[in-house]
């Protein structure tokens, strides 16, 4: 479920889920590129004489983070659930910040391409939990974290029997309270896109066992293999590689 | 037997039964995993004066294209009932695993051969109509049959779509006018189909447990397997991926 603007938001199946992109300089699991994709549209019975792809829509994208991981399902142990205040904000923290940049595109008008881009300054995630290849996000975007700490340091702080001084818990009510944009949803393990050089000679075999030792996955559902050159121009060359994607938990085609 | 009334005019009997059936979506999916569907086809025969012999004159298509029934058990069909006004359909509201909506919707198409005797409330050609408020009652079961009757305020197909929501007036509304499509029949539980997830074996056994598990149906004849498809690395084509996720359609009754 999100809280964002006016609407009663759907969550869009399919589309919404994790992805993994592996280029061949990719080396280690911690060059993986990894995204969080969310899609909504507005939802409720005013909307059901609109159909799905006229109606305002809400895009989310978390891109760049950087899990700790020796395989997918270590995603459920992801945690960025801290903002820095301004004395804190130094290169050192922005160089070690692993949460990633949040991306989110509105579209407020039923039937037009109007949207409004937003690069909510500060976010903070987590993964609550994993069942199965469904992982359970909270996610919160703020377009002033600044402010949003400010309230958080007012708020009263607690002392423990020994005397010592604790400060308060980021919780989920607060932070939903005062965020612009605040999130729970179960979140599929969706897909891995593999870049595989042209030459390769088994361009799926060479995809699977790329995304295997980088993310640790066992079998595809679905396996896509798109090569785009090939499509549009006719005459391929060995620089331009071949994508693969892998599909876990389900099947989609965007 | 089928009976329909169509804006208003009755059109005759016909033997013609409803068709009950069944989508088992994959495990893996993060949507309601049953869809059971409604259609009934109504047609009215006549003797065509060029051909000289009994032919479709006029029909009414009318399908209900998801009942949101989840049950586990289809016998519990019986004496459902649904109203589908606005706090209905909100509660009902469901994107598939494709990234698609899918409405709750009664769709109909009527339809009128040119040679036909004039029928009041069919015009020449096919028509389209949509509706979203409906009610729909399904009686006792009988084997694999059920008496259902349906009331439905069909929107004409070309009017129905919008670019602005509803009035909140608007959506308060239901079932102020008599229906201009009321259907009673018999509808036939025929079958349905299952979406089973890659696995190494034969995929037929693991689809007869889920569609099992998923309906509570042990008559499972006339298994067909569909191998889900893709796109060739150059798009020209589209082949199957045998190995892979697949379908499988079965029918309730054993083959003729």
């Amino acid at each position: 479920m999100v809280y964002f603007r006016e609407h009663q938001w759907l969550l869009v199946h399919g589309y919404s889920h994790f992805h993994a992109y592996i280029t061949p300089q990719k080396r280690t699991r911690d060059d993986v590129l990894w995204f969080m994709n969310l899609r909504y549209i507005a939802g409720g019975a005013i909307w059901r004489r609109v159909h799905d792809w006229e109606r305002p829509s809400l895009w989310i994208e978390v891109n760049g983070f950087k899990p700790h991981l020796r395989h997918w399902t270590d995603l459920e142990r992801m945690n960025f659930w801290q903002l820095y205040g301004e004395q804190e904000d130094t290169d050192e923290h922005y160089l070690s910040w692993r949460g990633g940049w949040l991306d989110v595109d509105y579209y407020p008008q039923s039937g037009t391409q109007e949207r409004e881009h937003s690069m909510l300054t500060d976010h903070i995630w987590r993964v609550g939990a994993r069942e199965g290849g469904f992982f359970t996000v909270e996610l919160a975007g703020f377009a002033d974290g600044t402010s949003f700490l400010s309230e958080f340091k007012k708020l009263p702080v607690g002392v423990t029997p020994e005397g010592n001084e604790e400060p308060p818990e980021l919780d989920s009510d607060f932070v939903k309270k005062h965020a612009e944009l605040y999130l729970v949803e179960h979140v599929p393990f969706g897909t891995v896109t593999v870049c595989v050089p042209r030459n390769a000679r088994d361009v799926e075999a060479y995809a699977l066992a790329r995304a295997r030792e980088l993310v640790g996955v066992g079998e595809p559902e679905h396996i896509d293999v798109r090569d785009f050159y090939k499509r549009e121009k006719g005459s391929e060359n060995i620089q331009q590689d071949i994508y693969v994607e892998l599909h876990f938990n389900g099947y989609f085609e965007d | 037997m089928s009976w329909v009334r169509w804006q208003g005019v009755t059109l005759p009997v016909t033997d013609d039964e409803a068709r009950l059936r069944v989508h088992v979506r994959a495990p893996d999916v993060p949507c309601p995993r049953l869809s059971w569907s409604l259609d009934v086809s109504h047609y009215v025969r006549a003797e065509n004066p060029d051909e000289k012999k009994m032919e479709v004159a006029y029909w009414v298509d009318a399908e209900v294209t998801d009942l949101r029934f989840y049950e586990t058990d289809w016998r519990r069909l019986s004496n459902l009932a649904i109203r589908a006004d606005a706090k209905w359909q909100e509660a009902h509201e469901l994107i598939n695993e494709y990234g698609r909506e899918v409405p709750a919707q009664v769709n109909v198409m009527t339809g009128c051969m040119k040679w036909a005797p004039p029928v009041p409330s069919l015009s020449p050609g096919h028509t389209r109509w949509l509706a979203h408020d409906f009610i729909l009652r399904i009686g006792a079961r009988d084997g694999l049959c059920f008496p259902c009757e349906l009331d439905a305020w069909m929107i004409p197909y070309d009017q129905y779509y919008r670019k602005e929501p509803e009035r909140l007036a608007e959506v308060a509304r239901f079932a102020e006018t008599p229906p201009n499509l009321q259907i009673i029949t018999r509808a036939r539980f025929e079958g349905g189909s299952v979406e089973v997830p890659r696995c190494k074996d034969d995929p037929i056994p693991w689809a007869r447990r889920l569609f099992q598990e998923a309906t509570g149906c042990d008559q499972m004849f006339q298994p067909e397997l569909k191998w889900a498809l893709r796109s060739t690395p150059d798009n020209k084509e589209i082949v199957p991926m045998p190995g892979y996720r697949s379908t499988v359609h079965f029918s309730t009754m054993p083959s003729d």
